[in-house]
């Protein structure tokens, strides 16, 4: 018996392991079923096409197959890199080299390169096309015996992959000494030596500008030159002086600024500067073609940049702060027990150096100490190019019909290369001292020339909404005001070039006195337009799109005006009134801390306030929906087809409600419970299944064409459907937002869209996580590669290209991620505080242009909180961008976390979705037991279902289907057998435990026996 | 018969339960402790009132001459319950470390806590695993 006992002790550990094993395993597998079917290419829905109807067609791929589609987003690719590249220094024309020249690649970076930031817009690497590759194509002669040194010695490489939700990612730079590098080929005589200077950036982390690696970057700035990098410098400056080279060319490739006072500093002997960014797969064909003059540069700069970060003001408040006193995670499901506040207010970049620049000249009161070209080293919009520009004939026409300007200006290609220029068009406001905030100058417009011959001219015109003209008065009329005064636009080649010729036009037209010994630069008084304005309270407080009324919306972001009685908690935003006063800088000229950041304290209300929305929510007597109704139809069946066409399905057409009635309680639950990269199919109104590709930049994340192969992502597979033998292969890797915002061109934006479109559609997806508008509010936020600018309107203008691109290709897209989501660190809960008018006219203003110009149906929240409460439910979805921009689609949550996130405050806040799935049924989902008591709930649900279908029908997703397409639900094959092992387990447990107990029992019982 | 057991004192089977109990007292120390800020989502009540449980139950079994035969195989399922559950509410924390896939540089950006408490319950149910099968009263030697 003790031997039967100890045989059954054995069975019986063997299988509570398995059994253990199996129930957790499949509890997590099944939480996480949406994306191993995904990955295992199964389907969620069968799909029962019948004939009887006609097919829907809602667009063709313009391509034969993928390599014809892979050759045409590398052409566009490298052509923004082409017209993106900003070249910052070109001294003696050290610029263009001559034809097959001779050139040494310095840095384990020129190897090593930065194609594509990591996170969600990480990209393969196999497919991308060298720096080596990219110059030879270009005719250069690349150093052989120096490439492959670098290449052989990786243990020099930076990590350019680190992505990790903990605080421990580390950025690197690495890079060998000039003693390191072990060949005579460091020296080899070349014309030009090319050192290239690259930075990383990935999602959950930021990069360190104070603290950091003590050895990679001796001031734990990681911006700025490493000891190794200013050791190899030097050198080449020695060689250069030896007569062994004749230039010293920098290529930088990062989107993050590194700090600029090296360009000029002789002890490095730079001849030419020329920012790439990071340019995806092909961009570095581009970079070829520009070293060689085949395409003269013509990038703008998307952002300042500064001789150092420490004279930007917003560092006082980037980074982790902790609340004081009592944390709110124990009332909000955790991680809210830190914040930040946007102390700048709407001074973020050029608007803060161009606007106290200005000042200086003037001569404002409590304008401090403030040396211009001591701080920024090259303004906003900057760019050189092998040619020069010449602009005249500026005319601006007012027309009040629309409330637009018309700008046209005349640009002459007056050098002896041909090239493009991007034309800016920017507007002052009045400042009224004490008065509503104004920047100096602020881009209203832009246009970008065709390629213009020596001597050619061309007459650019830029169409200026009046609206930018007014600004949100957040404390007194509480919504857009125009002031009384002047109004100047001007055309320029740069942020600083615009206020100078402001400047100029204001002392030789008006007559104002000024200082013109603190000029840096000159201005052109005849590139100046000037209006003037009478005070204005009511134009501009209706939304221009949906005629409602606009007023306060972010009054509890403010801690000016959430919990007036709290004083402890004010907050002095930077004012141009007193910058003296209220600029406070974050880091000493050598990065060391200065905890000047806003102390914020917790109180009760903000404890109560930040509650989830099923903490809150109470019942009510609002009488339900109707569910269940058999009305006969399917959401195919509101598509008209007229000459083989679908036509557009209003969000107002009548007919939503007899479908929306069809779908049941339990359809409601489980399709707004369910958003992984997806939306839920419906077989009762037969609404497919749809997928979303997930990547700011374009369809990435690592995936192959032939990833969606599989019935959920219905006739857009075309990679499957067409058996084409490069499936296997993934998109290309697109550029770096920051580099297409930098081309100034709507039109290549345009393409580049499209093109991402069509990646969507030959990999099976109808939306796309993307584009992201974030803003770049400190530059070692560890995504900036994803957002285009510090400029809202250039990121604006620039995504709605994008979108009317990827939108012409029927795939619909989410913007992302929204609002004041401008950092990673404690990116998940952080309380982020700002001001209405900066969140208004900076933070939301991308989002707005892109769904007023573009019909940009979608958002992805963000990770943060808006003040205390979770983006999702912070309730802008519905009152800013749903009641004043006019958006039509919906929302899906940043990636589903348990705790502080929280389906019914969603909902409830207008977001649809989480971008995770929740319930495997209806009864197992979080919103399930509000079936009754909860009407006012129930309605926010039907208008989110709603939303998800309307975006749905007028999408590409629709492919195929017809009125008459059935839908039914299946268990993939996964499932059903894990559920089939789960039980054989379970059995065999419980067997083998039965099997235990009895044999100890009897063991027991003869042994006492 | 005797009712309660107490020649457990005298028996290595005891003592290496008691290790496992002593390692499982750490693992819970340094989660419940250790996994604060941004660790505190993984931090689950689950996880220690499990591990307390199976102790006091290994406690109570022990000192019953009936039962104490089957006092660590109970200690040993809860301390394995324990360690499953914890892996429930961890599992998305390695998917964010190993994100780009499980490599040498990913395994160092690990947390020392969750590395810690991670180990610890490892130690605990392998250990109470051996010791299940040691004698853990003169009555099962016999």
């Amino acid at each position: 018996m003790k031997k039967m006992n100890l045989i059954s002790k054995i069975f019986f550990n063997i299988f509570v392991i398995i059994f253990g094993i199996t129930t957790i395993g499949s509890d997590i597998a099944l939480a996480n079923a949406g994306a191993i079917t995904a990955f295992l290419g199964q389907s969620t829905q069968q799909i029962i096409n019948d004939g009887s109807s006609e097919s829907i067609i809602m667009n063709f791929s313009d391509f034969s197959s993928i390599k014809e589609l892979q050759s045409h987003a590398s052409d566009i690719t490298a052509q923004v890199t082409e017209e993106g590249a900003v070249l910052l220094k070109n001294d003696n024309n050290a610029l263009p080299l001559s034809s097959g020249a001779k050139v040494n690649l310095y840095s384990s970076s020129s190897v090593n390169y930065i194609y594509s930031g990591g996170g969600s817009s990480f990209a393969k690497k196999a497919d991308f096309i060298s720096l080596k590759e990219g110059l030879e194509s270009s005719n250069f002669q690349v150093n052989q015996d120096l490439w492959n040194w670098y290449a052989e010695n990786p243990s020099y490489f930076g990590d350019h992959t680190s992505n990790t939700s903990s605080d421990k990612a580390a950025y690197t730079i690495k890079d060998a000494k000039w003693d390191d590098i072990n060949t005579a080929a460091k020296s080899n005589e070349a014309e030009a030596a090319i050192f290239v200077l690259s930075r990383y950036g990935t999602e959950a982390t930021d990069l360190k500008f104070t603290g950091g690696s003590a050895t990679d970057y001796s001031n734990g700035n990681y911006l700025e030159l490493s000891p190794t990098e200013i050791d190899v410098l030097k050198n080449l400056k020695a060689l250069k002086d030896a007569g062994k080279i004749s230039k010293i060319i920098v290529l930088l490739n990062s989107v993050n600024q590194v700090e600029c006072d090296y360009i000029n500093d002789p002890a490095y002997g730079i001849d030419a500067v020329l920012w790439v960014g990071i340019g995806g797969t092909s961009g570095t064909l581009g970079i070829g073609r520009i070293l060689s003059g085949e395409v003269s540069p013509s990038g703008k700069l998307p952002d300042t940049y500064w001789t150092s970060h420490h004279y930007n003001p917003v560092y006082a408040n980037f980074g982790s702060y902790d609340n004081e006193g009592e944390v709110l995670s124990t009332a909000n499901g955790g991680k809210s027990n830190r914040y930040v506040v946007y102390q700048e207010g709407i001074y973020l970049g050029y608007r803060y150096t161009e606007t106290r620049y200005e000042d200086t000249v003037l001569g404002a009161a409590n304008v401090g100490d403030y040396d211009y070209s001591k701080i920024v080293a090259y303004p906003f919009g900057y760019g050189l190019s092998y040619t020069e520009f010449e602009y005249t004939d500026m005319t601006v026409t007012e027309n009040k019909a629309d409330d637009t300007y018309t700008v046209t200006v005349t640009v002459k290609n007056t050098g002896n290369v041909k090239g493009k220029e991007s034309v800016q068009i920017y507007l002052q406001q009045p400042y009224i001292n004490g008065g509503i905030e104004k920047a100096s100058v602020e881009l209203v417009g832009y246009a970008k020339t065709s390629v213009l011959e020596p001597g050619a001219s061309e007459t650019v015109t830029v169409t200026v909404d009046g609206r930018w003209f007014a600004s949100y008065d957040a404390y007194n009329a509480k919504t857009y005001v125009l002031d009384a005064g002047d109004y100047y636009l001007t055309a320029a080649k740069n942020a600083h070039d615009a206020i100078n010729n402001i400047l100029s036009h204001k002392q030789n037209v008006d007559h104002i006195t000024m200082d013109s010994s603190k000029m840096v630069g000159e201005g052109k008084f005849s590139l100046v337009y000037k209006t003037t304005k009478e005070e204005d309270k009511t134009t501009y407080s209706v939304s221009k799109v949906t005629g409602n009324a606009i007023t306060n919306q972010f009054d509890n972001a403010d801690l000016n005006l959430y919990g007036a009685a709290n004083t402890a908690n004010a907050v002095q935003y930077i004012s141009r009134n007193n910058w003296d006063g209220t600029v406070k800088f974050g880091m000493t000229e050598s990065h060391a801390l200065l905890n000047n950041q806003v102390i914020v304290t917790v109180t009760p209300e903000m404890v109560e306030d930040g509650k989830k929305g099923s903490q809150k929510i109470e019942k009510d007597d609002v009488a339900y929906p109707t569910y269940g109704e058999d009305n006969n139809m399917t959401l195919a069946s509101l598509i008209t087809i007229v000459d083989g066409k679908p036509q557009f399905v209003s969000f107002d057409d009548p007919r939503w409600d007899a479908l929306l009635d069809q779908l049941t309680w339990e359809d409601t639950v489980m399709l707004l419970s369910n958003g992984l990269r997806k939306t839920f199919g419906i077989d009762s109104i037969g609404k497919p299944v749809t997928i979303d590709g997930n990547g700011a930049l374009g369809p990435v994340g690592g995936t192959n064409y032939s990833y969606n192969d599989n019935e959920n992502a219905g006739t857009n597979r075309f990679a499957f459907l067409y058996g084409d033998p490069d499936m296997e292969s993934s998109p290309i890797s697109y550029p770096c937002a920051a580099l297409i915002a930098a081309t100034m061109n709507d039109e290549l934006a345009f393409e580049l869209g499209s093109v991402i479109g069509e990646d969507c559609l030959w990999a099976g997806y109808s939306g796309l996580y993307g584009f992201g508008c974030n803003m770049h509010r400190g530059t070692y936020n560890g995504r900036a590669f994803e957002y285009y600018s510090e400029d809202p309107m250039l990121s604006g203008y620039i995504t709605a290209s994008q979108v009317e691109g990827i939108r012409s290709e029927g795939v619909y897209v989410y913007m992302k991620h929204a609002i004041l989501n401008e950092q990673e660190k404690n990116r998940e809960g952080v309380n982020t505080w700002s001001n209405e008018q900066a969140i208004r006219q900076i933070y939301a203003r991308p989002f707005q242009i892109a769904i007023e110009e573009a019909g940009a149906e979608n958002l992805m929240t963000g990770f943060n909180r808006i003040g205390v409460q979770w983006t999702s439910q912070h309730g802008f979805i519905n009152n800013v961008f749903r009641d004043e921009f006019g958006m039509q689609g919906f929302a899906v949550s940043d990636y589903w976390q348990n705790g502080y996130m929280d389906l019914v405050g969603g909902i409830l806040g207008g977001c649809a979705l989480p971008d995770g799935d929740t319930a495997n049924n209806a009864e197992s989902s979080a919103l399930y037991k509000y079936s009754e008591g909860y009407g006012t709930l129930a309605w926010a649900m039907r208008e989110e279902a709603h939303r998800i279908l309307y975006v749905v029908v007028n999408s590409v997703a629709m492919n195929g289907y017809s009125a008459s397409t059935r839908f039914i639900s299946i268990t993939p094959m996964w499932i059903k057998l894990l559920e089939g092992a789960k039980t054989g387990v379970t059995i065999s447990f419980g067997m083998s435990a039965a099997f235990y107990l009895a044999t100890t029992i009897l063991y027991e019982i003869k042994r006492r026996a | 018969m005797k009712l309660f057991n107490f020649s457990f004192l005298r028996r290595k089977g005891f003592y290496v339960s008691a290790a496992s109990i002593v390692t499982l007292l750490a693992a819970v120390i340094s989660y419940t402790n250790g996994f604060t800020g941004v660790l505190l989502e993984y931090n689950s009540s689950n996880v220690y009132t499990i591990s307390l449980l199976s102790i006091a139950a290994f406690a109570v079994l022990l000192l019953i001459e009936f039962t104490s035969s089957i006092a660590p195989v109970v200690l040993w399922i809860g301390s394995f319950a324990t360690f499953l559950v914890y892996i429930n509410n961890i599992y998305m924390y390695f998917t964010g470390i190993f994100y780009n896939g499980v490599s040498a540089e990913a395994f160092q950006l690990i947390d020392p806590v969750v590395m810690t408490s991670t180990i610890l319950f490892v130690i605990s149910f392998v250990v109470a695993n051996v010791a299940m099968y040691m004698n853990h009263s003169d009555a099962e030697e016999a």
